[in-house]
């Protein structure tokens, strides 16, 4: 009897083992390895300017089993637009979304009030936030190095920077160079407009024809399309300084229209947005994420390489 | 503390060991002998699997540089057709002051506008001699300034390739710029016959070489990327990173490498790396096969294998049970039967003789062992069966002497006194006594028998001694059907009287008591005389002791050796003694009755 037991006791145990092993085999090798999805969220009408930072996501995402996708909603939706986006990517099961916001203030708050800190990164625009995963460069040290590199290259004593009163991303940039400018005696008036109208721009003439200051300093894309118009329309030679990152204003530096221009390391920023998710115990390194160009160092072999993207 | 504890632990391991069974051994033996060989064996297929399939990966990796080295040549050398036809056909055959070769190079550029950027023709000076598409110069842009100038320059022999760069020539209308590689050669300009020197260059498409490395590291494991023979890199997957300083790559040493396979360790990873040299540019394709990548793959056998060797050993170890049961058992048996042996059970009948041969022959041999050594103990037993019944009949035959002796010795006394009736009372007697003591040559007799014997020979003492003593008999008459050595009671009353109450001047007493107690029969001889010294009383029952004064000193020891040889156990003879108090003589039998000792009831002779 007791033999027997022994006996159907042990054949038990090998069916068993055979199974959970077989179980196991059966999940480890057939498995299907999960693919993490990442949204990238931008705010652009088009998605032409955005190819470094695809490219960066991109690179990264092949070292993981990730996938990655850049989704633009238009400039006109704005923020709200953004936070659709957002709200429909995450519904639709991707993972993460990285998101460059068009309002940092209005996205950071979408996502704290929603419990997202875990799944959405802000990349590039905002201002550091604990709560938040962010990869962005040190805008205060991004503004004073563009202070310094003015108070360097110019004799200019009286500047004026036209900004959006709401630009929180902006503000840390803002203060590093006025306390960098004022630091080296130079003036930095600053100028909120509210919303952007047919007065903005004519705003930049005005600056220019009536000599009221020596140079100009544009933060975002409107302005210094405007101030370059008004610029040219002029004649003028008064020196223009920019943080943009578009193919367009690498042209007018080439042209002269613009004396220096303050750009982010795109490619880099998706490339760390995309690590931060998928290996999280990497340190994250924000330095240098920023660069700051002029006509006579563009072409340079550091510069080329992360100021133009590989065109296909 | 932990030595002594280590040592403890060991010392009931080998207590336990040694007393391991035969079973055991064998089962853990082959199942360890089994493990030990399966592992052996599966990590040699393991290894030897894993090195065939990650040369076999190698091998596909080299084919896939192969091809990708055949694409970039062919590539490049229809980059250079462009140059060669440009030069050799249009160039050389035309005079720079008269002739144009802004159709021919339009032709050229639109035949292979994919892969080209731009052709242009250079002076040496610097000067734009013609271009296609036709593009306007950049205003400030020197091209002497330009890596392609000054390379072809100085190496006016050979093409020269420039590493990846935006071309900065020309103005573009849609703020577009080009990565291109630059393929410069140094060429002589027809100036009406004189000769200057120029450069004509072809700015490949970047595009074109990075497509063609993307789709290759679109599939498989590991990466290739491509550098120029410096290590600076042209191609890399992840080349901004690597600008950035996000990433780092071996460019540096991979450019030291001849073309080949090998293996390198680079920020503690341990990668397949294969080098293939570009033919004219001395570019050189490198692939990258992390080998962590490259084990991957073998995932799914580890797992089978392990799922196998696991099966497999569970297998072996229930297999081995069962196999060392079968053999074992018979050994088991064997043994049991050996234990019945060493117990005492000499059942020949019942040893195991089965299993193997050998086992069966052990067996058979055991039976014969055990028949032959019972055979020899029978024997033994039977001896000393007749042995002692020779020291008992000689026991026997010494009382007889002795007491004829004593009683033919009153007889003369008795006749030289003239005591004719009391002789012939006593004679009379002696006949009874030894009609009884005859007993038919039986040595067991009845209590009964053995009291009536004693109260003869006490009829004979009372005539000798003049009735100077008196003796009293109380058997309990249960016992007198008993069985009993004869003529044991007699030569205690005959030392009653020699020693104790045959010289006394009061008037002796001699007092015979048979009683059975706990099962034993007790049958107590015991006198008033003057008792016995302890010194000497120790003695008494000792062989071949010689009782001093009368008699023959042979009856104490006698009495008690007699009943220990015939009932042995702690039956016998036991005296006590007082001085000036007595003694006792203390006979111990077992109670057996007449009819059970005759009825051949075995057990009465223990």
């Amino acid at each position: 009897m007791l033999k027997n037991k022994l006996f159907i006791g042990s054949f038990l145990a090998i069916l068993l083992l055979i199974v959970v092993e077989f179980l196991i085999y059966n999940t480890y090798i057939f498995g299907d390895k999960r693919i993490v999805n990442i949204s990238f969220i931008v705010c652009d009408d088009t998605l032409t300017n955005w190819e470094s930072m695809k490219s960066g996501a991109a690179a990264c995402s092949n070292d993981y089993d990730s996938s990655v996708i850049f989704l633009n909603s238009s400039k006109d939706a704005g923020a709200q637009g953004q936070i659709d986006l957002i709200k429909s990517q995450l519904d639709a099961g991707t993972d993460y979304v990285v998101v460059v916001p068009y309002d940092y203030e209005e996205i950071a708050n979408y996502i704290i009030d929603n419990d997202l800190e875990k799944r959405v990164v802000i990349v590039r625009n905002g201002a550091k936030n604990k709560k938040l995963k962010s990869v962005l460069a040190d805008e205060k040290l991004l503004g004073s190095d563009l202070a310094e590199y003015i108070a360097e290259h110019s004799d200019c004593k009286n500047l004026v920077l036209l900004t959006h009163q709401n630009d929180l991303d902006k503000e840390q940039l803002i203060v590093g160079l006025d306390e960098t400018l004022a630091d080296s005696g130079i003036n930095l008036n600053i100028k909120y407009y509210e919303d952007y109208s047919k007065e903005n721009d004519l705003i930049f003439y005005n600056y220019i024809a009536s000599g009221m200051y020596d140079g100009i300093v544009t933060l975002d894309e409107k302005s210094i399309d405007n101030a370059v118009a008004a610029k040219d329309n002029i004649s003028s030679e008064i020196p223009i300084y920019s943080l943009d990152n578009r193919p367009i204003a690498v042209y007018y530096l080439e042209k002269n229209q613009i004396n220096a221009l303050a750009f982010k390391d795109d490619y880099t920023m998706g490339f760390l947005a995309v690590d931060m998710l998928m290996n999280p115990k990497n340190h994250t390194n924000t330095d240098g994420l920023y660069y700051i160009v002029d006509k006579e160092n563009m072409y340079l072999e550091q510069n080329q390489k992360v100021l133009f993207p590989f065109a296909k | 503390m932990l030595k002594n504890r280590i040592e403890g632990k060991f010392s009931r391991f080998r207590q336990a060991s040694k007393r391991r069974s035969i079973q055991l051994v064998i089962s853990i033996s082959f199942t360890l002998v089994a493990i030990i060989s399966m592992t052996f064996m599966a990590f040699a297929f393991y290894t030897n699997y894993v090195n065939t399939a990650r040369q076999r990966a190698i091998e596909d990796n080299k084919q896939v540089i192969e091809q990708v080295s055949w694409n970039l040549n062919s590539y490049l050398r229809n980059m250079m057709g462009i140059s060669n036809g440009m030069y050799y056909n249009v160039i050389k055959n035309m005079d720079m002051t008269s002739d144009s070769m802004t159709e021919e190079m339009d032709l050229l550029y639109e035949a292979n506008k994919d892969d080209l950027i731009s052709i242009a023709c250079i002076s040496e000076d610097g000067a734009l001699i013609s271009a296609a598409p036709i593009a306007t110069r950049k205003a400030g842009v020197d091209f002497t300034d330009q890596e392609w100038f000054v390379g072809t320059e100085e190496d006016i022999e050979n093409f020269y390739f420039s590493k990846p760069h935006v071309q900065n020539m020309f103005e573009t209308s849609n703020y577009r710029y080009y990565w291109v590689v630059s393929l410069s050669r140094s060429i002589d300009l027809n100036y009406m016959g004189y000769t200057r020197p120029g450069i004509l260059l072809v700015d490949m498409n970047y595009s074109s070489i990075e497509q063609m490395f993307s789709r290759v590291n679109e599939n498989g494991t590991g990466y290739v990327y491509l550098i120029d023979s410096n290590g600076e890199i042209i191609y890399h997957p992840k080349q901004k990173a690597i600008y950035a300083g996000i990433v780092e790559e071996n460019n540096v040493q991979a450019a030291s490498y001849d073309d080949g396979d090998y293996i390198e360790n680079f920020n503690g990873d341990k990668r397949s790396v294969i080098v293939k040299t570009v033919g004219y540019t001395g570019w050189k394709i490198v692939s990258v096969v992390p080998m962590n990548e490259l084990a991957g793959d073998y995932t799914q056998l580890r797992a089978f294998m392990l799922i196998i060797i696991t099966v497999t050993i569970f297998l072996i170890l229930f297999g081995n049970i069962f196999i060392s049961k079968i053999v074992t058992d018979p050994i088991k048996k064997l043994e049991n039967s050996l234990n019945d042996i060493e117990a005492g059970k000499f059942e020949s009948d019942k040893i195991y003789i089965g299993g193997s041969h050998e086992i069966r022959h052990l067996g058979r041999t055991i039976k014969s062992l055990v028949d032959q050594m019972k055979e020899l103990m029978d024997e033994r037993v039977k001896e000393q069966k007749e042995k002692r019944k020779s020291e008992l009949n000689a026991l026997q035959a010494q009382i007889n002497p002795h007491f004829l002796y004593n009683t033919l010795d009153s007889v003369v006394w008795m006749i030289e006194a003239d005591r004719n009736q009391d002789a012939i009372s006593m004679i009379t007697s002696l006949a009874t006594l030894f009609r009884i003591s005859l007993s038919k040559g039986n040595n067991i007799i009845t209590i009964k028998d053995e009291v009536t014997h004693a109260k003869n020979y006490l009829a004979i003492q009372k005539v000798r001694y003049k009735n100077k003593f008196e003796a009293n008999i109380n058997i309990d008459p249960a016992i007198e059907n008993c069985i009993t050595i004869k003529l044991i009671i007699q030569p205690l009353i005959e030392n009653a009287i020699y020693h104790a109450v045959g010289d006394l001047d009061d008037e002796g007493i001699i007092d015979i008591n048979g009683y059975e107690r706990d099962g034993d029969i007790y049958i107590e001889v015991r006198d008033n005389g003057m008792g016995i010294p302890p010194e000497i009383l120790e003695g008494l029952l000792k062989e071949k002791t010689e009782s001093k004064g009368k008699g023959s000193g042979i009856g104490l020891w006698n009495i008690n050796q007699r009943i220990n040889l015939y009932f042995k156990g702690d039956y016998g003879l036991r005296l006590e003694s007082e001085l000036d108090e007595g003694t006792t003589a203390i006979i111990k039998l077992p109670k057996i009755t007449y009819e059970e000792y005759k009825g051949g009831d075995k057990s009465a002779e223990k």
